[in-house]
């Protein structure tokens, strides 16, 4: 008897079809993704192409004047907000909110859950910043890096919502994994997929591969960006941060673990350091 | 706390945690009685004996609802990390957390 599933096997041509008939991400995201790799970034320049859009600056305005950052004064300019939380911070607040202005329109039908799916990524965007000095990366790629890991799944939602639901039966019949219900329904999994989004997007290589690998134990050697959001999606999974019901901690790569190697101190201070910059970023996103 | 039936790396023992288990050298002495409460220099005495890992005592019984709750979800969602060490350390880890940081 035939396996009822395998007309549901995504071959690379039919996933490279479908991510060409996505529309593109918008020239603000790119241009701050980039200019992380780039040390001479002006911040003039950034602050001046973020303050071409308007809905972005209002929603960084309000982060900055959150509760969160406790500032004395109102920060009431993008140049304002650079001069008072720093480059760094002002970057990946923007990121985030155009990211999921731009990605969050396309998913809200459906069975996928479009707010798990961003309080997850917002979590471990925030863990991955809190052990890039584990993993002698970038604060500020390893928190880029947690925010889009999951990109895939954005893509099998928006581009194969009958093969998303059909993995979603069969992680709720096995308890599984997603990516492992992934490879077993689709012979792929959202983390390859991301990788040919990002790619086709024109991603930074190292982020592509971050998202490419991160379920990938062949491809987590211990000092990656991948292997850094392998254990960042670990603990926020475990930090039960997105929501869900049925969440389950993957397993996490021996190599992985043992190269961040947090003492008991450090693992509390990561977690009340996550924990409390979520509430804030999730507010900024509406997904509380 | 951490589950007492897996045994806990000394470098992951949280505060205020006490021994399971009396731990003998391979002479057989007694190096620690069942019941010490693992002080920093009681792990430093087991580190220098070459005791790796130790069990530890379950937590008292709490009328803490909420605390039981959170331990609870943790084994909920650490349900499948059986045989895979990293899991259970932080499983750990997040143990002692969920019981003593501040709402």
């Amino acid at each position: 008897m035939s396996d009822p599933t395998s007309h549901l096997l995504l071959d690379p041509e039919t996933i490279a079809r479908s991510i060409g008939r996505l529309p593109s991400l918008p020239a603000i995201v790119l241009d701050l993704l980039q200019s992380m790799e780039d040390d001479s970034v002006s911040s003039e320049l950034l602050a001046a192409k973020i303050s071409g859009d308007q809905a972005l600056v209002a929603r960084l305005l309000r982060l900055a004047n959150s509760s969160f950052y406790g500032l004395q004064r109102k920060v009431v300019s993008i140049p304002d907000a650079m001069f008072v939380l720093g480059l760094s911070s002002v970057r990946n607040l923007a990121l985030t909110a155009a990211l999921s202005d731009t990605l969050g329109q396309r998913s809200k039908e459906g069975a996928f859950d479009f707010t798990a799916y961003w309080r997850h990524s917002v979590g471990v965007a925030l863990c991955a910043r809190a052990l890039a000095t584990k993993f002698r990366c970038s604060r500020e790629n390893a928190f880029a890096a947690g925010l889009i890991h999951d990109i895939g799944q954005l893509v099998l939602s928006t581009c194969f919502p009958q093969h998303m639901a059909a993995v979603s039966d069969y992680q709720k019949r096995f308890d599984c994994q997603t990516n492992e219900a992934e490879w077993a329904v689709l012979g792929t999994d959202h983390g390859r997929l991301g990788e040919a989004l990002t790619m086709s997007w024109g991603f930074p290589p190292a982020l592509s591969d971050a998202v490419g690998g991160h379920h990938d134990p062949e491809r987590l050697d211990a000092s990656s960006l991948a292997s850094l959001v392998h254990l960042a999606d670990a603990i926020t999974h475990a930090l039960d941060l997105a929501g869900r019901e049925a969440e389950l901690v993957p397993r996490i790569y021996p190599p992985c673990w043992n190269a961040a190697g947090l003492s008991w101190a450090e693992s509390q201070a990561i977690f009340s350091e996550v924990e409390q910059g979520f509430n804030a970023l999730c507010d900024m996103l509406s997904l509380t | 706390m951490p589950d007492p039936q897996s045994p806990c790396p000394l470098d992951l023992i949280p505060p205020d945690a006490r021994l399971a288990a009396t731990v003998n050298g391979a002479d057989g002495r007694i190096i620690l009685a069942a019941g010490t409460p693992l002080t920093p220099e009681a792990i430093d005495q087991l580190r220098r004996s070459g005791i790796a890992t130790v069990s530890l005592e379950a937590p008292a019984a709490s009328a803490d609802q909420p605390e039981s709750a959170a331990l609870a979800r943790l084994r909920q969602l650490f349900r499948k990390s059986a045989g895979n060490p990293p899991a259970l350390d932080l499983q750990r880890q997040l143990a002692a957390y969920r019981l003593t940081a501040k709402p």
